[in-house]
């Protein structure tokens, strides 16, 4: 083999450009439907049955409420609950709280038409505790900021299939994304899970509710985290399954709730 | 059935080979230079008008005639033709190496070479791309890459802006069948789909059958692409690579001993991370992001008769940030093969097989770390042979049986996380197939291929096996033991393809096929995913079935100079699959009851236009085509435009050559927009806003176009030196042979929608349409070396 000095000159032109603009994208109008945001809870004070209706894409967000419903929830021991009007399109029983691993079925009366759904629910959850894992200078966090990782600690029942949706606030306010799973991989075992994203300041007060739901409702959740996002790594965009049964969209939900809070040094 | 058909074999090799006085002309066809075997070079017979052999994969040809004396022709694309006068009383075994053509002093000497295959051919529905054009070609960051120059082609379509996914006749891009070596490669692309995991330096030839496959092949729905990987220069050390703006390549090749054996070893390796690194922003500097091929082969002839071949590739993407989080993907293959010639009319083949292709995500540090990782692996023991009856006939039979794994979903966690997580149970099961293929002159016009394969695949055990109802809950689960099968299904595929040579110039070509897909895709995402699982044909899932029929004519102009091809074809799908609205596809258990299975039909038209010769080449091609889904449960019932649905695609491709130092390029596409989903409505839930869809598919992208150029400059190929004997100045070949290449993508800036988002302007509230454009004019410089 006969070597030759090489030599290599290397230039760099790199002008990878992505650019986004508005455009213009005439849509058909889908028909105008009942919109149903049903959740009872086994805490006095967390429920509410929101009836609206639904808008077209490029109107603004004024979605027309429902004021002149019926909502009746009946459950599994015969016990039936009238949800009168409190305003503004939303339906409440105050004094109500749902019992757990009871059956429950919703009859809504809205725009002449009837709509009707059941659901189980589940036996109640329980978190062990709250920890935290104070970070400064890594995971992203700058040098002289402090913020806390939540851990969240549980034992699963391995008696049932879980579905559990958990969501966390912070002073008060929730947080915008929330947390969804199932027990596939923590069936009937201690388990710990960081809310990777939900990082809280010293001295904030973060209180988490986990929610257990049925299948059903699951299964709506996941669907309208994948109907928000877009993108081309998202799934095909489709309306989240829907557990209600008549003309309209939403879902109807029985949960079963363990809460905890935690302030922060 | 199986034994049938291999009783059917056994008859039909006695009849032909009783009885016969003749002789067999049989050898091996190779590079002069590089020692590389010659796929499809012909040997043609001058007394005999339409009687000839071509090469197989691995060089061989056998001829079997009458005794006489005849005026032996062999020719090979891109080598001079050399002709031979054999007096065959005996069998007889002639080798040879050729030379390439046109190596004579800067001149290009064009070839009086027929070039008149793909008239005289019975196969149809074939794109095959030369290996030269490749580098010619514009792309993007100037990665010259085979998946996205055979996009160029007609009926295969890019899956996506700047993507090396593709779609073949209206299938998805889970139904095309990969094989490097023979190994299947699950996952072919790099960087989230913008490269492809074949690195051009180490390929010697891709074939793609877009219908109407041989026999031979089977296992996925709508195409099968053969990639074969170069043997290694067997004469001398020869050391190729490149320098691009994004990665850089070497190649190393070099007998083994001389003529007997040679290896290959070629590496690319991509340096975006190395840029991270010089980047201000700490974060950036903690990132990860690379990829990197390896691909090596061996081979060795032991004898006359035999000769073994060891190939592997080995590729993997990196991603990460820091020790806090990283992402792996990648494939791996290996292939052992050992041909032997059985006398000099048979030639088998036997193959080991290999093949894997796994995914890892990891989180935390040290002790605290919590990974997920998912995994298909498959053992392959294949035999295939190559039986030259006659002049008139040419068999192949053989079979294989191969073992796969499905890894779904395995879960480990470090050891302080404190707990340990349940894996998802790995599945099993065994796919064999058994296929004899016949090609036979029935006239002196008139050719036929056809064949008959036969495929089972069994899901086996151990495991828990669930069975779902109509809504996708689990009602039933039952427990296998080892190798206990679950469920068992048959496929019998006829394969037919005819050629009508009209006259010299033009022929007619017809063709029908039936495939079976026993492994699927899943995936839910619009583009393709490092995290997309396949899973097998179970108790639950049928395997998907296609039937294609098409027919073409073919003509050539001007002595071969211009090329014309003109094919239509109708495939009708079954069982195809697509998933429950708000399915969740990754790490999931019951996977299984996300699924919907609907019918698919595609039909289309598909013309090209080929100028082969001159300084002036290029092709031009059209296809006007359809492709719809029916699913119960999708947009009531009714047909829709599946994703690969393009109404029109048209690609040019210009190459010219001013000099024998610098040829210029250009390509230019267009394609009518994918069917997408678009809102139609919106509503307020959960203190959010949401889009209402009424319709699947019922969109259109905005049309794609895009024009590429390219310039590639050699360095001197030739340098004066004085003739030490006459000392007259003479003019030799260079050793070290070198280019520049430069191409611009997008050149004229289209803004071609990447994707369009539905989003809420957070200052007036009123949701927007809000496109996505990925490449604008993006310039590339590449420098390549040989020597």
């Amino acid at each position: 083999m006969r070597t030759s000095f090489l030599f290599f000159i290397f230039l760099l032109v790199f002008t990878f450009s992505s650019c986004e603009k508005v455009i213009d994208v005439p849509l058909n109008e889908a028909e105008q439907t009942l919109v149903v945001e049903a959740v009872i809870k086994d805490r006095v004070g967390a429920n509410y049955i929101i009836l609206s209706k639904s808008g077209s894409v490029y109107e603004d967000q004024n979605f027309e409420k429902v004021e002149d419903a019926t909502v009746t929830v009946t459950a599994a021991d015969g016990t039936v609950y009238d949800f009168p009007h409190q305003g503004n399109g939303l339906y409440n029983l105050p004094d109500f709280a749902v019992v757990p691993s009871m059956h429950y079925d919703i009859e809504i009366n809205a725009l002449d038409r009837l709509i009707t759904a059941g659901c189980d629910a589940p036996s109640k959850p329980e978190i062990d505790s709250l920890t935290y894992l104070t970070l400064t200078g890594t995971f992203g966090v700058p040098e002289g900021d402090t913020l806390n990782l939540i851990s969240f600690h549980s034992v699963d029942n391995g008696a049932e299939k879980n579905y559990y949706l958990l969501k966390i606030f912070r002073n008060g306010r929730e947080n915008s994304g929330y947390y969804l799973g199932n027990d596939d991989f923590i069936n009937g075992i201690y388990y710990e899970a960081q809310f990777f994203g939900s990082e809280a300041k010293p001295r904030d007060t973060v209180f988490v509710e986990m929610i257990s739901m049925d299948k059903a409702n699951y299964d709506y959740y996941v669907g309208l985290s994948n109907n928000l996002g877009s993108g081309p790594f998202n799934a095909a965009p489709a309306n989240p399954p829907s557990n209600l049964n008549g003309n309209a969209l939403g879902f109807f939900g029985a949960y079963s709730t363990d809460t905890i809070s935690i302030v922060l040094p | 059935m199986q034994k049938l058909l291999w009783s059917a074999l056994f008859v039909l090799t006695t009849l032909f080979t009783f009885g016969q006085d003749k002789v067999t002309l049989s050898g091996n066809l190779k590079d002069a230079e590089s020692g590389e075997d010659l796929i499809g070079a012909r040997v043609v017979v001058a007394e005999l008008p339409g009687v000839g052999a071509l090469t197989n994969d691995y060089g061989f040809y056998s001829l079997t005639i009458a005794p006489g004396t005849y005026t032996i022709t062999i020719k090979s694309l891109g080598f001079e033709t050399v002709t031979q006068q054999m007096d065959l009383t005996a069998d007889k075994t002639f080798d040879l190496e050729m030379k390439v053509e046109g190596k004579v002093f800067g001149t290009v000497t064009v070839t009086g070479e027929k070039l008149d295959e793909n008239i005289t051919s019975a196969e149809m529905g074939v794109d095959k791309i030369n290996m030269k054009d490749i580098e010619n070609i514009p792309v993007l960051f100037g990665e010259k890459d085979i998946l996205k120059t055979l996009q160029l082609l007609p009926g295969v379509k890019s899956a996506g802006e700047g993507s090396a996914g593709f779609f073949v006749r209206g299938g998805s891009a889970d139904q095309n069948l990969i094989l490097l070596d023979e190994a299947p490669v699950y996952n072919a692309s790099h960087l989230l789909g913008f490269f492809s995991v074949f690195n051009s330096d180490a390929l010697k030839d891709v074939k793609l059958y877009k219908g109407g496959a041989p026999a031979e092949f089977g296992g996925r729905l709508s195409s099968v692409m053969d990639i074969k990987m170069k043997e290694g220069n067997s004469k001398r050390l020869s050391v190729s690579g490149g320098l691009g703006l994004i990665s850089s390549k070497l190649t190393i090749e070099a007998p083994i001993v001389k003529d007997k054996g040679s290896f290959i070893v070629s590496g690319r390796r991509t340096y975006a991370d190395i840029f991270l690194g010089l980047s201000k922003d700490e974060r950036a500097q903690n990132s990860i992001l690379y990829f990197y091929d390896l691909n090596a082969k061996a081979n060795y002839r032991l004898g006359k008769k035999d000769r073994i071949f060891l190939s592997g590739y080995f590729g993997r993407d990196n991603f990460g940030f820091a020790d806090q989080f990283g992402f792996d993907w990648g494939n791996a293959t290996g292939t052992f093969r050992w041909n032997h010639l059985y006398g000099d009319r048979l030639f088998g083949n036997t193959s080991v097989i290999f093949s894997n292709y796994n995914y890892k995500i990891k989180f935390g540090a040290e002790d605290e770390t919590f990974q997920i990782g998912s995994e298909i692996q498959d053992i392959n023991l294949k035999e295939d042979f190559d039986f030259y009856i006659n002049s008139k006939n040419t068999m192949s039979f053989g079979g294989n049986i191969i073992h796969h794994t499905f890894r779904p979903g395995e879960i480990e966690t470090g050891s302080d996380i404190g707990f340990v997580l349940n894996d998802i149970e790995n599945r099993y099961s065994l796919e064999s197939a058994a296929y004899v293929s016949n090609e036979q002159k029935i006239k002196k016009r008139w050719k036929v291929v056809y064949g008959l394969r036969f495929s089972n695949f069994t899901q086996i055990g151990p495991g828990n096996i669930f069975s779902y109802d109509v809504d996708g809950n689990v009602t039933d689960t039952t427990v296998f033991g080892d190798w206990e099968p679950v469920s068992s299904y048959n496929g019998l595929s006829p394969r037919i393809s005819s050629n009508f040579s009209i006259d010299e110039k033009s022929s007619v070509k017809a063709s029908y096929a039936r495939t079976y897909q026993y492994i699927h895709l899943v995936s839910n995402s619009t583009s393709s995913s490092p995290t997309d699982i396949w899973v097998p044909s179970s108790n639950n899932i049928e395997p998907q079935v296609a039937d294609q029929v098409s027919v073409g004519y073919f003509r050539n102009f001007y002595d071969n100079m211009l090329e014309f091809s003109g094919e239509v074809y109708y495939k009708d799908m079954r069982r195809v699959i697509d998933y429950r609205d708000g399915a969740e596809v990754t790490l999931n258990p019951t996977v299984e009851g996300e699924l919907l299975y609907g019918i698919g039909r595609a039909y289309g038209l598909e013309l090209l236009l080929k100028k082969r010769r001159g300084k002036f080449t290029g092709w031009v091609s059209y296809t006007l085509s359809r492709s719809e889904r029916k699913f119960d449960e999708i947009n009531d019932g009714a047909w829709y435009a599946a994703r690969q649905d393009r109404t029109h695609d048209i690609s040019l491709v210009g190459m010219y050559n001013f000099t024998d130092r610098l040829t210029a390029s250009a390509t230019w596409v267009y394609y009518t927009g994918n069917a997408v989903t678009f809102p139609s409505g919106k509503y307020q839930i959960d203190g959010q806003t949401v889009s209402l869809y009424s319709e699947r598919n019922g969109y259109r992208m905005p049309d794609y176009h895009r024009l590429d150029l390219g310039v590639t400059l050699e360095n001197k190929k030739f340098k004066t030196v004085l003739d030490p004997e006459s000392g007259e100045e003479m003019q030799v070949p260079k050793r070290f042979e070198s280019s520049w290449n430069f191409s611009v993508y997008n050149a004229y800036g289209r803004e071609n929608a990447y994707s369009i988002s539905f989003q809420e302007n957070p200052e007036t509230g009123q949701t927007e349409a809000v496109q996505l454009a990925l490449f604008k004019i993006i310039p590339s410089i590449t420098y390549n070396f040989k020597f």
